[in-house]
């Protein structure tokens, strides 16, 4: 099942076994790293507590200096960290570390009787008075020793005054001294003497520095030092400095107070073994994460390898394969040569063990080729069927060629006949052009001479516009005279009306003396005159339309002999282009005939291309003829490939 | 002022004591009117005249007519029914009992007497008939025979009407 999938069985071990390394050193190592967190914990905590034992003993030390709130806070802190150094002691991680645990234990315990002795060391409080006492006296020279070195330094650098260096100096040599004198724990006058001479020298510092008119003038911040130095100077008295030191030396030893500091002792002892424990056990778990972390590459490297055998196997099996197929397709070539029954008898030989696969497997491969031998057959018959089709297409495509070739011989022969027809025609047209020309020179000279004649014409027709205008006026002139003529026998018709008129109101007095007839007379002739002034109006009238519908016709002449003008000129340039065209056709012809005689040339040309194209088809039927035969040669090998393959498959199920 | 038409007195009798047939030819809108010869003193062309601000419209202006301002009287507006379309070349003084006035026409054509003449002829349409005293024929076309005393009463009657709207005439 394995070799199916292409896995073996060391390959398969190899890749379980990686995966079960795997698996385990992810658990040992998710543990360990567990493990390490909380031992890192533990380290914190005890150093901690050791911090914790570190001021409880600093406390006891310092004795009048520590007060109850401190030592409480103290306590708390070491119930606490005891707690978390023995507070996991079950559980896996527990069993494998038993020397850590009772150290723990020993830890709890140690703590336990520490904090019983603690009850008991509160009980000396005289004792640790006097020793706070005692340390005061030495603290207070050496607090005010710094406070007045600042001091020193601050007004060294400041001022200038001979007097004031020459006090600071005094003050800097009082208090060594009375350092000196404290440590050295001797008797109290020398120390009163120079508490003294150091108060003495402040004084004198205070009235040089602090008078209102004061000859120094100090900075703010030197004035501040002086400030805390003065106050350290008022502790220093030596009321203050022997009642201590009195306190110390009466105060006895107390035995309780040496058994508690053995304790705790001992507690930071236990606590040391503790940490000690505690670095083995890291050390431990470290190397343990290390240890996982080796076996995780060793899976993954065993991966590797699994992965590589597998595809080694593939590729050999694929290589088996190619040797296989190989030999089989040998073995088909000797098969197709009818030495197939020597090669299955020398294979037989060959091929022991995995024989019978193989031949197996080349009877499936036998069987295919038959199947296909018989296809390839059928698509040989189909493609001899098709071929035949097309030799007829062929045949038929042959046949419409040869009437083609004759019918574009006979087209040859026919346009040579009109080609030299069109030659003997163009060599007539040639000499008609010549003549066309002649007649185109002619006409050309008679339509100048018309537009020279029309433009004479055209001339003479201004000139009788311009007097046909003078007329025009004239008439108009003649209109007014008219009119006023109309105008004067009105008026003569006026007058003689007033001499009637008169000659009636005369005569209502005297009577008519034969006036009326010469106002009739008058009358009359201003009648006629008006009735000439009309009809020669009316004439002026007739004469005036005449005038401007003669002007008008003028007009009209003259833009049609412009118009004449532009034809003629048309015409002159139509006939000087026909003229051009015909000497350019003249020079043409020539070409045209040569060229007929190219054409001639190029039919022949075509009638030999007939020719190599009949030669061409011949040769092509002669392949096709071979072809053919090639295809029947096909099908004929095919038939026996077939027979030859059932014969064979026929012989191989005889031998199974 | 019984006389309000002229300026002057006149020593013309009354203009309906006409003695004479003869009558003066003239032509108003193309339409013959005839008025009697005996108080026509004169005819000629239209004078230049001076228009009377305020008056009515058929006083056309005052004339200069021999040194005498007389008024210019447009027969039109007496005479035809419609509004005047021609235009008026001359002027024609008429001199009766009641003054002088000029009369503004069209054209005069000349003098006839009337008295043969057939009044069978009628009267055109685009006359008025409260001026006219017969219409008779001349020439082949109708005449229309102003009566010249209804024509001056009316010519009055206005002027007194004006006169009487807007102050006196002249």
């Amino acid at each position: 099942m394995r070799q199916g999938r292409g896995v073996d069985r060391v390959t398969f071990t190899l890749l379980l076994a990686s995966a079960v390394a795997l698996l385990l050193s992810m658990l040992v190592m998710l543990l360990a790293a567990d493990k390490l967190a909380k031992q890192r914990g533990q380290q914190t905590a005890i150093t901690e507590y050791s911090l914790t034992l570190g001021r409880l003993e600093n406390l006891l030390q310092a004795g009048a200096a520590a007060t109850g709130d401190q030592m409480g806070v103290v306590v708390a802190g070491g119930e606490v960290f005891s707690a978390q150094l023995t507070g996991e002691p079950s559980g896996w991680f527990a069993t494998t570390s038993t020397e850590l645990q009772a150290a723990a234990i020993a830890v709890q315990q140690q703590w336990r009787g520490l904090r019983q002795g603690l009850g008991d060391v509160n009980l000396g409080d005289a004792r640790s008075a006097a020793s706070a006492a005692s340390a005061y006296s030495a603290g207070t020279v050496k607090d005010a020793l710094a406070s007045y070195e600042a001091l020193f330094n601050a007004i060294t650098e400041e001022t200038f005054s001979t007097a004031l260096l020459r006090v600071v100096s005094d003050i800097r040599s009082s208090l060594k001294n009375i350092d000196y004198l404290t440590d050295s724990a001797s008797s109290q006058l020398p120390v009163s003497a120079a508490l003294d001479a150091f108060h003495a020298s402040v004084a004198a510092l205070t009235s040089l520095v602090q008078e209102p008119s004061g000859s120094v003038l100090l900075g703010y911040r030197t004035r501040q030092l002086l400030n805390t130095f003065l106050l350290h100077a008022e502790a220093l008295t030596p009321e203050r400095l022997f009642e201590t030191t009195a306190l110390v030396s009466q105060t006895p030893a107390d035995g309780i107070q040496s058994d508690f500091q053995n304790q705790l002792v001992f507690a930071l002892s236990g606590a040391r073994n503790y940490r000690q424990v505690l670095a083995v056990e890291v050390s431990v778990t470290r190397r343990s994460i290390l240890t996982a972390l080796v076996c995780v590459c060793a899976a993954l490297l065993l991966a590797a390898m699994s992965v590589w055998r597998i595809r080694r196997r593939q590729s050999s099996k694929e290589t088996l394969e190619k040797t296989t197929q190989s030999k089989l397709v040998q073995r088909l070539k000797m098969l197709t040569e009818g030495q197939l029954v020597d090669a299955v008898v020398a294979d037989d030989q060959r091929l022991d063990a995995s024989g019978e696969q193989v031949i197996e497997q080349t009877r499936r491969v036998i069987s295919e080729l038959v199947y296909s031998s018989r296809e390839v057959a059928d698509r040989t018959a189909d493609l001899i069927a098709q071929q035949q089709l097309v030799l007829a297409d062929l045949q038929q495509a042959e046949s419409a060629r040869e009437q083609t070739r004759q019918s574009m011989a006979q087209s040859v022969t026919d346009g040579a006949a009109d080609v030299r027809r069109l030659e003997e025609s163009a060599s007539m047209a040639l000499m008609s052009c010549s003549g066309l020309q002649s007649e185109l020179g002619d006409c050309a000279g008679v339509a100048q001479l018309g537009m020279t004649a029309i433009a004479e014409g055209n001339a003479h027709l201004d000139l009788a516009d311009s007097r046909m205008s003078n007329v025009a006026n004239a008439v108009r002139d003649l209109n007014a005279i008219c009119a006023n003529l109309k105008q004067l026998a009105e008026r003569s018709n006026l007058v003689a009306l007033n001499k009637s008129l008169s000659v009636a109101a005369y005569s209502d007095d005297v009577g008519s003396d034969g006036n009326d007839e010469y106002v009739d007379e008058m009358q009359q002739l201003a009648k006629q005159l008006a009735g000439s002034a009309n009809e020669a109006d009316r004439v002026m009238t007739m004469l005036s339309s005449d005038v401007e519908a003669t002007r008008q016709a003028f007009k009209a002449g003259e833009s049609k002999i412009d118009e004449s003008v532009n034809s003629s000129r048309e015409v002159s340039h139509s006939l000087e282009v026909i003229n051009t065209k015909a000497i350019a056709m003249l020079e043409q012809i020539p070409q045209s005939i040569a060229s007929v005689g190219d054409g001639v040339s190029r039919s022949q040309a075509l009638d030999e291309s007939l020719q190599l194209l009949a030669a061409v088809d011949q040769d092509m039927w002669e392949r096709t003829d071979t072809a053919q035969q090639i295809a029947n040669e096909i099908g004929r090998l095919t038939a026996e490939l077939d027979a030859s393959s059932s014969r064979f498959q026929l012989q191989g199920r005889e031998q199974t | 002022m019984t006389h309000p038409l002229s300026v002057v007195w006149s020593s013309k009798l009354d203009e309906s004591q006409a003695k004479t047939s003869r009558a003066l030819l003239f032509t108003v809108a193309r339409q013959c009117f005839a008025i009697s010869v005996d108080f026509v003193t004169k005819v000629g062309e239209m004078p230049p005249y001076t228009a009377v601000p305020g008056s009515a419209s058929w006083l056309l202006g005052l004339a200069n007519h021999e040194n005498q301002p007389l008024p210019l009287v447009d027969v039109r507006q007496f005479l035809l029914k419609g509004p005047p379309a021609s235009a008026l070349s001359s002027a024609i003084v008429v001199e009766c009992a009641h003054g002088k006035v000029l009369l503004a026409v069209e054209k005069i054509i000349t003098l006839v007497d009337l008295a043969a003449k057939p009044r069978n002829a009628l009267l055109p349409d685009c006359c008025t008939t409260e001026y006219v005293e017969y219409v008779c024929e001349h020439d082949d076309s109708a005449v229309v025979v102003v009566q010249l005393a209804s024509l001056i009463t009316a010519v009055e009657r206005a002027a007194l009407e004006s006169t009487a709207s807007s102050g006196e005439l002249a």
